[in-house]
């Protein structure tokens, strides 16, 4: 299969979620693409919509959610328009996810091997002994010690970091283009958190498949994304390959992000927060560009029209009228 | 230099309804000074939350004394503390603030429930006091009408630690004060936490996961693995050259250190906590040395205040 253009394409997605409290406005012209074999990472604090997106090209959103316009690309394909059984027939096997919290992900009555092997006999022709030895190799693969041993384990039975292991063996059974890791290590320690990471990026290059890797750890998806696009507030403000985004940040609530993360070294005096609060997304009167009310720089062409996310050098765009 | 706080040989093991019993905090010694800050950090399960709990003497402890300005606070039942006047000398600032404050109480409520309790303060005088600790959080004073849901995630923070330093404490006891915040707002909270500490001249006990936080906010640092401490010492020192393979493996695993490379990584699982072999160092499974000694004699800590390591093979200092 060749290559040509983008794996997956966001463009302009916009999306509201209709609520008793009023119409949140989730997502606001949300657009990027990743590549075959990619890793970017979607960078974002609470309530910044990094979540929503990707439940949006899982098809996982809640029935509250209309989405108000844009596309969702995947392989060339209108994710939005196409017809029901051939998404669900994408969804889990070409494109698949796993979660923050694998344990409550994973079916609790079920052993992680059989598990596997129900997931593998949906979607493929195998018998039940192929898809044991399957199974097995596939735990091996994601680095659990003693497989076979482990096919028979309940998730409870296994430690928090073992669980995601499994999770991902689950995601990538049926051999995925691409991987949406929501958190995939909030929760775990440090080691573990270390450890898992390097078996994502491992698997990946090993695959050539792509993974959007959710997160709110700045630093962390600096040390593994190839590019990252930072949210806030339902908006994509800024996107560019990874070390780019890090030295040269163009957008004002990156370098605030930048600055309030607390990297080794760094003294309580360098660290700074960034100012204001995310506003209400069921306001009227949202500003367009929605970090107009915390940053420094906002000038009246700020609340004239929404900032477009432009490509200010090669690969590096920033959605602020401000921006050089 | 006298200590605030000193800790000997406390231990804490928790009976199993299956029998065995849970090592959470085994032998630990340690010393805080006046104005010190000593950061206590592990990965889930090393016991830093059962020791602050210890500290706090929220629960009590199997063996082992907890001297406070020189007086023995273990043997004194939990259930009693409450009455003893060191209670308001050592407060504690939890997680959670969604969690550790009642919905039902305001801001004002939260602040002045310890100054009642504690210090018998009411009226006048109680208004004042809960005024002035809002003020020392930045809390504006508008504010402490309001519930916790009508509260952002900082200010929530802001009341659970006013209401720990209303009553004047010598020693906070921080468990993971900003790990439910938000990065942007985690700053915010955090250069709080530091100027408190020296305008009040505050003794903090910070236990975290976070090893960038605990550098930035402690002058001391002490590293626990399944109960045990595995090294201890001036920050700087333990995260520029650490001596115990688990505190570089630590270490090591923080993230934007812009390591993209394959470092090795710890292997295998931790050991059961439960009834583990006396002898046989906890880190022994995990570790890259481990050899035969490692699984037969328990290393001690062994070293003074400029640094102590718990291995028979430590690394070399660089």
């Amino acid at each position: 299969m060749s290559a040509a253009g983008p794996l997956l394409a966001l463009s302009g997605l916009s999306l509201d979620f209709v609520t008793r409290g009023g119409r949140v406005r989730a997502l606001d012209r949300v657009g990027f693409e990743i590549a075959q074999g990619e890793m970017l990472g979607v960078v974002g604090e609470s309530g910044s919509g990094k979540s929503v997106t990707a439940y949006a090209v899982m098809d996982l959103l809640e029935p509250a959610a209309r989405i108000g316009g844009g596309r969702l690309d995947f392989r060339g394909l209108d994710l939005l328009g196409a017809d029901r059984a051939r998404l669900a027939a994408l969804r889990g096997q070409a494109i698949s996810m796993i979660f923050q919290n694998p344990r409550a992900a994973l079916n609790p009555i079920r052993p992680v091997g059989r598990q596997l092997v129900d997931v593998l006999r949906a979607h493929r022709p195998m018998n039940r002994a192929a898809a044991e030895s399957e199974a097995e190799r596939l735990l091996a693969m994601v680095r659990i010690p003693d497989p076979a041993r482990r096919m028979m384990a309940y998730p409870f039975e296994l430690s928090g970091g073992l669980c995601q292991r499994a999770m991902i063996a689950l995601a990538l059974a049926c051999q995925p283009a691409l991987l949406i890791a929501d958190e995939p290590t909030t929760g775990l320690d440090v080691t573990t958190q270390a450890a898992i990471m390097d078996l994502l990026r491992d698997l990946a290059r090993a695959r050539g498949m792509a993974t959007l890797f959710i997160t709110h750890d700045l630093a962390l998806a600096g040390d593994y994304c190839d590019r990252i696009a930072v949210m806030h507030a339902g908006q994509v403000v800024e996107c560019a390959p990874t070390a780019r985004l890090l030295a040269e940040p163009r957008h004002p609530y990156t370098r605030g992000l930048l600055a309030a993360t607390p990297r080794s070294g760094s003294r309580i005096g360098e660290i700074a927060a960034v100012g204001g609060a995310l506003p209400d997304l069921t306001r009227e009167d949202l500003p367009p560009c929605r970090y107009a009310e915390r940053c420094e720089r906002r000038r009246p062409e700020c609340d004239a029209a929404p900032p477009p996310l432009a490509e200010r050098a090669p690969g590096h765009a920033v959605a602020c009228w401000r921006a050089a | 230099m006298s200590a605030l706080l000193r800790i000997e040989s406390l231990s804490k093991h928790f009976g199993l309804r299956g029998g065995g019993r849970l090592h959470a905090v085994d032998g630990v010694n340690f010393e805080l000074a006046h104005g010190e800050a000593l950061g206590l950090v592990g990965e889930s399960g090393c016991g830093k939350s059962t020791l602050a709990q210890l500290i706090a003497r929220l629960i009590d402890p199997g063996a082992g004394r907890i001297l406070f300005e020189g007086r023995d606070l273990a043997a004194i039942p939990a259930e009693r503390f409450a009455q003893v006047p060191d209670r308001a000398r050592i407060q504690m600032v939890f997680q959670d603030a969604d969690e550790s404050l009642n919905p039902r109480h305001t801001a004002f409520d939260a602040i002045a429930d310890p100054l009642e309790r504690l210090k018998g303060l009411a009226g006048t005088e109680l208004r004042l006091r809960v005024a002035h600790a809002a003020e020392l959080v930045n809390l504006p004073g508008e504010l402490l009408g309001r519930f916790p849901h009508q509260l952002s995630g900082g200010q929530k923070a802001r009341v659970g630690i006013a209401r720990a330093i209303a009553v004047e404490p010598a020693l906070v006891i921080l468990d993971e004060p900003t790990s439910a915040l938000d990065v942007s707002i985690q700053a915010m909270i955090l250069k709080l936490l530091d100027r408190l500490r020296r305008e009040l001249g505050l003794s903090y006990l910070f236990v975290s996961h976070d090893l960038a936080v605990v550098r930035m906010l402690c002058e001391r640092v002490m590293v626990m693995y399944l109960g045990r401490c595995m090294e201890a010492g001036p920050t700087a020192a333990v995260f520029d050259r650490p001596r115990h393979p688990y505190t570089a493996a630590l270490i090591d695993a923080i993230p934007g250190t812009g390591r993209r490379g394959a470092r090795p990584r710890l292997e295998g699982e931790p050991v059961s906590p439960v009834d583990p072999d006396p002898r046989r160092c906890r880190f022994h499974g995990r570790c890259p040395r481990g050899e035969q000694r490692c699984r037969e004699i328990m290393p001690e800590l062994d070293g003074g205040r400029s640094g102590a390591v718990a291995c028979h093979f430590p690394l070399a200092p660089a």
